[in-house]
């Protein structure tokens, strides 16, 4: 004999509820463990960058910079340097070219502004050059060629001479974008 | 629009008739509560190795880096003490599942023919989730992590022939340092899911194989996996989850002690599931409880199925099982009260409790040095 239509339906409601109810439990299941460690994945992503004060390190002395204008590399060797847990100090942190005019000095980022390679100055034909890329920048460290790939010129920062003694504000740029936009 | 990809993907995949073999067998006598425990596990073991993978990419593996990048974790990151508490406290509800499956199966006769090879890679992984939890124990670097593991490798030495071998190549040298946390590491993460991965497998494609041992029918009609199994299933995975997410609240992520240091003694104790192998070493020589109880354990289970042969080998088999663990519980409470009692031994704790929030409160304000969390402890005038 079969069920009446009344416990029919009951059956199916009961099976429904059922199913829905196993979907629910092993989908909350199923992505618990993933959850559990999203904040902490996208931590990196949610901490504010670029507006922290600049420090002045020193780099040189005047005097050890050509005055025609030729560009001398120099590391940077911060005071301090924070790496996640590591507190550094005294360590190398990037490297600058070093033009100077006068008393005057200016200071740009050995990294291509495109991609982030290094770049080089080349003698010959006294201009900086990135071998990844091939962008090429002046003395200036403007783009000197149309389709250069990198989007702006080499970045500078903020430099002074005092008691003859070059500081900068060592700084790193967010690359491939034609605006300079501290990291 | 769906219905068409899901077509598309069936005609080159065959996906349902997976998921339909997968989720319609049959379940003589209708779903249990009983059946739930081996699910559980698989779920847990899930767990660990999704949430496993995401403490990986905080951890660096070097003594100079082990417990700084778990500090980090712990008190820098968003969530990290979430994270790293939800992988701790899966890893305790581990060994209790593995408990109550074990006592299940031999209970319910399970591991008997044709299932022996079945019960066999049960015992493998069990052997294999107690590597994890003993690899795990010693990669945040702290004291309490280090001297414990100190013990367990000495242990290792005790093997007849190859121990003092084995135990090199374990730690990665003689001293405890860089190698033996790369070792412990590739341990953790690598060798040993794998082979659990491998061993879940087949497990499943045997239990698959040889179905459900139903102990006593129940007057219940049969039914199938889907969807009254998995829903206790499902239930059951919830409430370890929810235990877990409490668990961890309640303790606000998982204990991180001082930074190991040889030159500061810590009185060594395993996680609380070691703690009657421990107690078990007050009252017997080291070479005993590394090598005889262990072989003479790995001997009776493979025995087991044979043993449970007759009524009265099943008897036996469940009582000797009772036994044991009724005596690792004994244990376990007499290493607890003993501790307990010991006043040096709770004055160390507390002396270890308090250089943990010490280094903690230093690293915060100053950062760490090249040179490893231990050194602001040691330079610290306080301590």
């Amino acid at each position: 004999m079969s069920d009446s239509p009344k416990k029919e339906e009951s059956k199916e409601d009961r099976r429904k509820f059922i199913v829905t109810s196993t979907i629910a439990a092993s989908t909350a299941c199923a992505l618990f463990p993933l959850a559990s460690g999203i904040p902490s994945v996208l931590d990196p992503a949610t901490k504010e960058t670029g507006n922290a004060e600049v420090p002045w390190t020193k780099v040189t002395n005047l005097a050890t910079l050509p005055e025609d204008g030729t560009p001398t590399k120099f590391e940077v060797v911060l005071e301090k340097v924070k790496d996640a847990w590591t507190t550094y100090t005294n360590i190398p942190a990037g490297a600058v070219y070093l033009t100077r005019k006068g008393e005057a000095v200016t200071a740009y980022n050995l990294k291509c502004p495109h991609l982030g390679c290094a770049i080089d100055y080349r003698k010959n034909t006294n201009d900086y050059f990135c071998p990844c890329h091939n962008s090429t920048f002046g003395l200036d460290g403007s783009v000197t060629t149309d389709n250069s790939p990198s989007p702006r010129g080499m970045d500078t920062m903020d430099t002074k001479v005092e008691d003859g003694v070059v500081w900068i504000r060592f700084q790193q740029f967010v690359p491939n974008i034609a605006e300079k936009v501290p990291v | 629009m769906i219905k068409g990809l899901m077509d598309w993907i069936d005609d080159r995949s065959g996906i349902r008739g997976l998921v339909k073999e997968a989720l319609y067998e049959k379940v003589p006598g209708g779903a249990r509560w009983r059946y739930v425990w081996g699910s559980c596990l698989t779920f847990v073991f899930f767990t660990q190795v999704v949430t496993g993978t995401l403490l990986w990419m905080f951890y660096a593996p070097s003594a100079q880096t082990a417990w700084e990048s778990v500090y980090f974790l712990q008190y820098h990151v968003a969530g990290g003490w979430f994270l790293r508490g939800v992988h701790h406290y899966m890893a305790q509800a581990m060994i209790v599942l593995l408990v109550l499956h074990l006592m299940q199966v031999v209970i319910d006769g399970a591991y008997k023919a044709p299932r022996e090879l079945n019960f066999w890679f049960g015992v493998l992984m069990m052997g294999v989730t107690l590597a994890l939890s003993l690899t795990g124990y010693l990669l945040p670097w702290d004291q309490k992590g280090y001297w414990a593991t100190a013990v367990a490798t000495n242990l290792m030495a005790e093997v007849p022939l190859i121990g003092p071998a084995l135990q090199k190549i374990v730690v990665g040298g003689s001293e405890y340092g860089h190698h033996t946390l790369t070792r412990f590491f590739a341990l953790h993460a690598g060798v040993l899911p794998a082979s659990l991965v491998a061993l879940v497998v087949a497990h499943i494609y045997l239990f698959r194989k040889h179905g459900i041992h139903v102990k006593k029918p129940r007057p219940k009609r049969d039914s199938y996996f889907w969807p009254d199994q998995v829903l206790k299933d499902a239930i059951a995975c919830l409430a370890v989850l929810l235990a877990v997410v409490a668990l961890t609240i309640y303790f606000r992520g998982a204990p991180l002690g001082p930074p190991a240091d040889p030159s500061n003694e810590f009185p060594a104790r395993p996680e609380w599931y070691f703690l009657f192998l421990f107690q078990l070493l007050k009252y017997v020589p080291a070479f005993w409880g590394a090598v005889i109880i262990p072989a003479f354990l790995g001997l009776w289970m493979f025995l087991t199925p044979f043993i449970g042969k007759s009524k009265g080998g099943h008897q036996f088999n469940v009582g000797f099982w009772w036994v044991l663990i009724a005596g690792s519980a004994a244990l376990t409470g007499m290493a607890i009260s003993e501790d307990q009692a010991n006043l040096k031994h709770g004055a160390a704790i507390e002396e270890a409790n308090w250089q943990a929030e010490r280094v903690i409160k230093i690293a915060d304000s100053e950062g760490i040095p090249p040179a490893g969390a231990v050194t602001l402890l040691r330079k610290d005038p306080q301590t």
